[in-house]
């Protein structure tokens, strides 16, 4: 197409462009996503941040649990990029495969989790009734128990496994995430075409898949982003408090609590593992805060 | 009103029996028992008397159900009996109520002033420089919980300071000290108390600051469009006094709520913060009575917490219905 000369022409070739290109809901959610610098450069981080954490056997130039003897609580130097910790472990190597145990366990408590949370947030609000409030009354009580008590309590009874981790994750997350989707559904319950679904004959089934459920989408994806972040910084505090991973794992809240000791001979130990942390859960949250903007109906043609 | 109240009456009542069931549920069915996991290998050889006279003690040669009634004996008439290191709980409860108590006071107290008012001058405001600033630490604050906060505050605030020869003003303490703080009124700190407890305080709050403030930017922006507002310009009033006497009072009853229904939160960062300002609060005590199957202990402390944050949702329900005259009406 060649450079628009006057003024009329540009007019045509918007008109074009627009019939060619039909904006489709998420194309336009992704055209305002894209505005957002910060959230581009969350997102660079994040995918990054993925593929390292997938890669780290291939990154990493030793394994987590390499011990270097004479090589104890070293300062970053050209042989360990980030140091070694108190018992001679290269310290980038750590951080890097921390990033891999923590976003494993994160995905599968969110992907899990989500389902959980949407099935029962979902009855819940579409049903109402006993199972409304049953399941409301026993999300309660779940989350009045003290978390690290329902932590340490599962870990002596199930075994200290990733998946007892993430199953108290999935228990914890329950309460708070199916109330939110409950109340979404309670709030697209009401809706005109809803109404006009059910009149037209459309089974429950029907209208809580073809209907609700797109709807619904951009929330349960919004929060879903929002969860991974709450899932590694819920990981990194039962792994601090010593009811999550075990040494030798390298998980964050391990490495940070182990930095606890030298943080007046060898603050690099916190340093590192700190940094990463901080950026993972910060562009993670940056990413779904954007998308939850992005993906409002209510913003479209901004 | 009174149907409501009594439903949630009846609310909080279940919610702190449930959870106090399925921790002993949870605790019963641990592998091991107090005797064992108290006294580690040396009970394992004591002779089968002595270990008959524990039992009798903690009431293990009764069965389950006979046990979780003593469980909900002891909880519901605060006589909470001895731990398994025979100390009086109610004692050890005292402290340790008292110690989480202040630090979670301080650090409650100072997130919710500061949230609302950066919420409520971010939404005043609104896309001006302070609003950004604040969009962007209310969210970037939440990736620094007590673990990585509280760290990183002893590095820069106590062991950078003290190595590097700053002056005394610019030093502070790494460590909680009960016997170097005193108090007037049990909350207030005096002396150099404040040094001591300032850090813990940061600590706890920053983490939970960036929820209230987005909250409180929220509500504030919605009740500015609100019809009475343009009626109260129309009248003639100052913009101050809208602000203050109609916008505030109306966008603050959800920021009220979620403060109160932060309160679990609160005390789930607080176990985080004592852990890393080694302070002798609930927390930890409740890490401990699990690792050594101290189911007495266990449940005392944690019944505390949960009627803690079960009594708090109720009084910011009850509240609620006085501040907002609409949920009286629905109640009806």
């Amino acid at each position: 197409m060649s450079a628009p000369e006057s003024p009329v022409e540009i007019a045509i070739d918007d008109q074009f462009a627009l019939a060619e290109t039909p904006q489709t809901y998420w194309s336009d959610v992704w055209r305002r996503f894209r505005k957002n610098k910060l959230a581009m450069v969350s997102l660079l981080a994040v995918v990054l941040l993925a593929v390292l954490s997938v890669a780290a056997p291939l990154v990493a130039p030793h394994g987590y649990d390499d011990q270097f003897i004479g090589g104890i609580r070293e300062n970053p130097s050209r042989h360990f990029l980030f140091g070694t910790d108190n018992l001679g472990r290269d310290m980038f190597s750590r951080v890097i495969y921390g990033a891999q145990f923590s976003f494993r366990l994160a995905l599968a408590t969110v992907l899990v989790g989500t389902l959980v949370q949407m099935f029962i947030g979902g009855m819940a609000g579409w049903f109402g009734g006993w199972f409304d409030s049953l399941s409301m009354r026993l999300g309660d009580i779940i989350a009045a128990v003290p978390y690290i008590a329902m932590a340490l309590a599962a870990v002596a009874i199930f075994g200290r496994s990733i998946w007892t981790i993430a199953a108290v994750l999935v228990v914890r997350g329950y309460p708070s995430g199916s109330r939110q989707i409950r109340s979404i559904v309670l709030q697209l319950r009401g809706q005109d075409y809803v109404e006009a679904a059910r009149a037209s004959g459309a089974s429950n089934r029907r209208i809580l898949v073809n209907h609700l459920l797109p709807n619904a989408m951009p929330l349960i994806v919004a929060s879903a982003g929002t969860s991974v972040g709450a899932a590694i910084i819920n990981e990194s505090a039962y792994s601090f408090l010593g009811v999550g991973y075990q040494e030798p794992v390298p998980s964050w809240g391990l490495l940070l609590a182990g930095s606890r000791g030298d943080v007046t001979s060898a603050p690099h130990l916190f340093w590192f593992p700190a940094v990463a942390f901080v950026a993972t859960i910060t562009a993670l949250l940056f990413v779904s805060e954007a998308f939850r903007d992005a993906s409002d109906p209510k913003l479209r043609g901004a | 009103m009174g149907a409501y109240l009594v439903r949630r009456l009846f609310h909080t009542v279940l919610v702190v029996w449930g959870a106090i069931t399925l921790l002993f549920l949870l605790v019963y069915w641990m592998p091991g028992d107090i005797i064992e996991a108290g006294g580690g290998e040396v009970n394992r050889q004591m002779t089968a008397s002595v270990r008959e006279n524990l039992e009798r003690l903690y009431g293990l040669d009764k069965s389950m159900p006979q046990q979780y009634a003593k469980a909900l004996q002891r909880v519901f008439t605060f006589d909470y009996g001895v731990s398994s290191t025979e100390r009086d709980i109610f004692g050890m409860l005292k402290q340790a109520v008292v110690s989480s108590g202040r630090l979670s006071f301080w650090g409650l107290l100072s997130f919710s002033v500061l949230g609302t008012a950066s919420g409520a001058i971010a939404a005043a405001r609104r896309n001006g420089i302070f609003d950004r600033v604040s969009g962007f630490f209310s969210i970037f604050l939440i990736a620094l919980p007590p673990f990585v906060m509280g760290i990183l505050l002893q590095i820069l605030l106590g062991v950078t300071p003290f190595q590097k020869g700053w002056p005394k003003w610019a030093q502070f303490p790494i460590q909680w000290s009960e016997q170097d703080m005193t108090w007037v009124a049990g909350v207030i700190p005096t002396g150099r108390t404040w040094k001591y407890l300032i850090l813990p305080v940061v600590t706890l709050a920053c983490v939970n600051i960036g929820g209230i403030s987005r909250l409180a930017r929220a509500t504030t922006l919605e009740t500015l469009r609100a019809d009475y507002l343009r009626t109260a310009y129309a009248k003639g009033l100052s913009r101050s006094r809208v602000l203050f006497k109609h916008a505030l009072r109306n966008s603050l009853i959800p920021v009220v709520t979620t403060i109160g229904t932060e309160v679990p939160n609160v005390l789930g960062f607080a176990i985080l913060t004592e852990t890393v300002w080694n302070i002798p609060g609930l927390g930890g005590t409740i890490r401990d009575a699990v690792f050594a199957q101290d189911t007495p202990l266990l449940l005392s402390f944690c019944s505390v917490v949960v009627l803690v944050a079960a009594v708090s949702s109720l009084l910011v329900d009850i509240s609620y219905g006085f501040l907002d005259p609409r949920v009286r009406v629905y109640e009806q």
